[in-house]
Parts: C-alpha cells; structure tokens; sequence
C-alpha cells in the first residue's frame, strides 16, 4: 500500500490540488461565506495597514493641493507669503475640514430623514481584483455591523455588507458582477433587478418590455428581499433598448453613487426597521446576491 | 539552530510578505483611476512558488495564497483557488520545457500568467450563472494590471531572492547550511 502511495505520490497530490479548489467553489450562495479565525487573522494583518495607507494618501492628496499647488502663487506674492503662510495654512486646514464638514452633514441630514439606526464608515480598501467590486470600511463588529446590513449614502445605494472583522467589514457595492438589487422606477412605478455591468454602469433586468422606461428616470429601492429599505435612489436609467419583439428590454443604469469618489458611507444598523419593510412589502430572499 | 529556524520560518514569512503586498495593492491602488492598474501581489508569489519551491510545497503555499485572496476579494469562495492552481500548474509544466531564467521570458511569463488567471476567474464566475454582459470592461481591465505586474515582477522576484538567501531557503545557501554541519547534525 505505501509502496504505491509512494509510486504515485505526484498523481496523488496533483489530484488533491485540483480537488480541492473545485471542492471549496461555492456553486449556490455566498451565504456560507463568513470570516473564520483564519481570515479573521489574515484580516487583523492587512486592515490596519490598508488603513494607514489611505490616510497616509489622504495626507499626502491634501498637502499636494494645499502646498504644490499653490506654489505659482507663492512665486507671485513672496513678500506676502512669509507673512500670510501660517494664516493659509490654517485656512487650508479648516477648508479641508469644512467640506468634511458638508459631507458628514449631509449624511447626517440623510441619516435623520431615514429615520433608521447608522453609522458611518470610512473607506479604507478597495476589492483585491478588478473584475469584482466590494469595499472596505474601517467600521466592524465593535461599531455593531453584521452581514447583509444596507450600505448607503446620501446620494443612494452603495451596497450591503458581505462580512464583518471587528474593526472592518467588506462590501459589496451594487456595480459587482454578483451584485442585485431589487428596485422600481419612481415615475411608472415598474419592477426590475439592478445588477452590476461595469466600473461604472449598472444594468436593470427582468422588466417586461411593455413597461413604462425612459432615460432620466430615477429607480428607487423597493424594499423587497429585506435588505435595503424602501425608497433609497439606486440610480438613473441612461439608455433604454426596447426591441419590436421579445419579453424584456435593456435598460442602462447610471448609479446615484459616484464610487470613484466615495470616501464615506452609512451602514443602517437597525434590523426593526428593515423587518417593518420586508413585512409591509412581502420580501424575496433574492436580494443581494443573484442565484 | 538559529539558521534552520530562519530556515523553517521562510514559508510564514512569504505568506506575510504576501499579505503586506495585498495590504498596500488594495489600499494604495484603490483611488481613481488608479484601480485600473492594480498588480495582483498573489501572482506574483503564485509564479515564485511555480518556479521556486518544490511540487508539494508550492502547491500548498499557492492554497493558502488564493484562500488570502478571497478573504479580500468579494469573489465567491474557490475561484481564485482554481485560477491561482491552474496558473501553477500550468508554469511549472511549461517550465520543463522552457528556461524562463531571462528577464524578457520572465515578462511574458508574467503577462500570459496574469492574463490566463484572469480570463480562467471570468470564466468560472460565468459558469457559476453571472451573465456575461459585465465581462467586456473587466476583460479590459485586465491588461493595466498585467503591465503594472511586468514592470514589478523583476524587483519583486529580487525581493524574494533576498528574502529566500537570509532565510537559508536559497540553493547556495541551503548548501552553506549544509557544509557547516548544523543541518547534518539535526537530521543526524
């Protein structure tokens, strides 16, 4: 037995290499896809190093358009500069924190109409490919945020959280490949699914080609599937193709959310709420993740 | 005794070093527009291993990297396993038959590689049911990345070279190991 165990040990360990990925491929669902210690450790690792690199960019961003830029200025006005650096300096600083100040502002003037339990994250990483497109926030377990809870900001949907560390958590924005939200059109009032396209551009599927579409429109959450309440902008539909013949039509969406420039979002941390939704509105566990 | 330790320690260190890779790549590339030309780290470590390390130990290492990359990635669980084994396997096929010790092979190498791996990744998420329609940006995507991962590749392999000579992982100095008798003895 050992004997051929050792004559075909190469066989053996091929086999197990291609067993293996095709055995741990999840064919169904993402559900079983929760941190175990192993990727909670690996997490630990890299998190507070993707965290200092974006603020250490951040910084770096900041001086560049507060320094470098005004460096033809400087040449300009040199007698005045010695006096007026502290004072520009300053003003600087407090530009960069007011229109902070307008962001969170505004997510909070958001967060009051929604009248929902959030908190707010920031975005520290982005996905480790370019063909799937989720987020990091520097928000975890300890800030109260579990799976499947709605990623917002006051713009619109940005995603739902796909698993939590205790000081971070992933996400994954509407634009990813694997990504459907269940919405409807605010004029006509249609039905359809939003589901990622590219790094910028979402597509609404399964609407009957006699509904009511047009560029411009606004689609709204739906609140069915329980994850995102009823009401939140998802995007605006750019291109309707509707053929003479067929079920459905194609309809291009441009999301709400401009993710090139996301820096901070609101995850909806209460579930009562949401429960009050899915109840009112008959949920379909399809939401978040296409089948 | 602290050289076979070094020695022991070079699998968890590239692993680390791995992961240090993934956490500056995703953080640092994660800004407009320079998400487009994202390397991918594993890769890079995956190629190592391919031309580096032993059939078993490789193959156990390029595991443990694609199970790295999914914990960041919202990939469902396996894809990367498949496409990071198949890029394994295939270069150290291929590595019989080609010498791929010269920089210009190493650049084609790492070109063919990121572009098999990623097209092997859309390949297997269509088949898992996603509709093709996505595909054609990430498929141009694709290529960003690869040149970014060409340009690294060269320093990267030096890295590792560095990283494998002070760990005793090193052929050479594997045999220094070996002349100065503190292997002969543990294995004695």
């Amino acid at each position: 037995m050992i004997k051929y165990l050792k004559e075909y040990r190469f066989y053996i360990i091929l086999f197990l290499f291609i067993l293996i990925p095709v055995i741990a491929i999840d064919t169904s669902t993402r559900a079983p896809r929760d941190y175990r210690l192993y990727d909670r450790v690996v997490v630990a690792i890299t998190s507070p190093i993707q965290t200092a690199i974006s603020w250490g960019l951040e910084q770096l961003v900041s001086g560049l358009q507060n320094y470098i830029f005004l460096l033809s200025t400087r040449k300009d006005n040199i007698e005045l500069l010695g006096e007026n650096r502290r004072l520009l300096g300053q003003i600087a600083s407090l530009k960069e924190t007011r229109e902070e100040n307008l962001r969170l502002r505004k997510l909070l003037t958001f967060q009051e109409n929604l009248k929902l339990t959030t908190t707010v994250a920031r975005v520290i990483a982005k996905d480790v490919s370019t063909e799937f497109r989720a987020l990091r926030i520097n928000r975890g377990e300890n800030a109260g945020i579990k799976k499947d809870m709605a990623v917002v900001t006051a713009e619109g949907v940005v995603g739902r959280v796909l698993r939590t560390t205790a000081d971070s958590a992933d996400v994954v924005t509407i634009l990813d490949l694997l990504s459907a939200v269940d919405a409807i059109d605010e004029r006509s009032r249609s039905h359809g699914v939003v589901e990622g396209l590219t790094e910028e551009m979402c597509e609404l599927r399964y609407t009957v080609r006699t509904d009511d579409l047009q560029a411009g429109d606004t689609l709204i959450t739906s609140g069915l599937g329980g994850i995102f309440p009823k009401g939140i902008p998802v995007g605006t539909v750019t291109k309707v193709d509707k053929k003479p013949y067929g079920i459905t039509q194609k309809i291009d969406v441009k999301p709400t959310v401009e993710f090139s420039k996301l820096e901070e979002v609101l995850v909806i941390t209460t579930r009562e709420e949401r429960d009050f939704y899915t109840t009112e509105a008959a949920p379909q566990k399809t939401e978040g993740t296409k089948k | 005794m602290t050289r076979l330790l070094f020695r022991a320690l070079n699998a968890p260190g590239l692993l680390l070093l791995m992961l240090i890779g993934i956490g500056i790549s995703t953080s640092f590339f994660a800004p407009y527009p320079l998400n487009y030309f994202q390397p991918d780290v594993i890769l890079m470590g995956v190629l190592w291993c391919a031309l580096n390390r032993s059939f078993t130990e490789g193959g156990i290492l390029v595991l443990i990297m694609g199970n790295i990359a999914e914990t960041h990635s919202a990939s469902p669980r396996g894809v990367f396993l498949l496409s990071y084994m198949l890029v394994f396997l295939l270069v150290r096929a291929s590595s019989r038959y080609f010498d791929f010790s010269t920089t210009r092979s190493l650049l084609g190498l790492t070109f063919v590689s990121s572009s098999v791996q990623k097209c092997t990744t859309l390949l297997v998420i269509s088949l898992l049911g996603v509709p093709a329609v996505g595909f054609k940006s990430a498929f141009f995507a694709i290529f960003p990345g690869s040149l970014v991962e060409m340009a690294l590749i060269l320093w990267t392999f030096r890295g590792f070279e560095k990283f494998d000579w002070v760990t005793f992982k090193n052929p050479r100095a594997s045999q220094d190991l070996e002349h100065s008798g503190e292997f002969q003895d543990r294995t004695l």
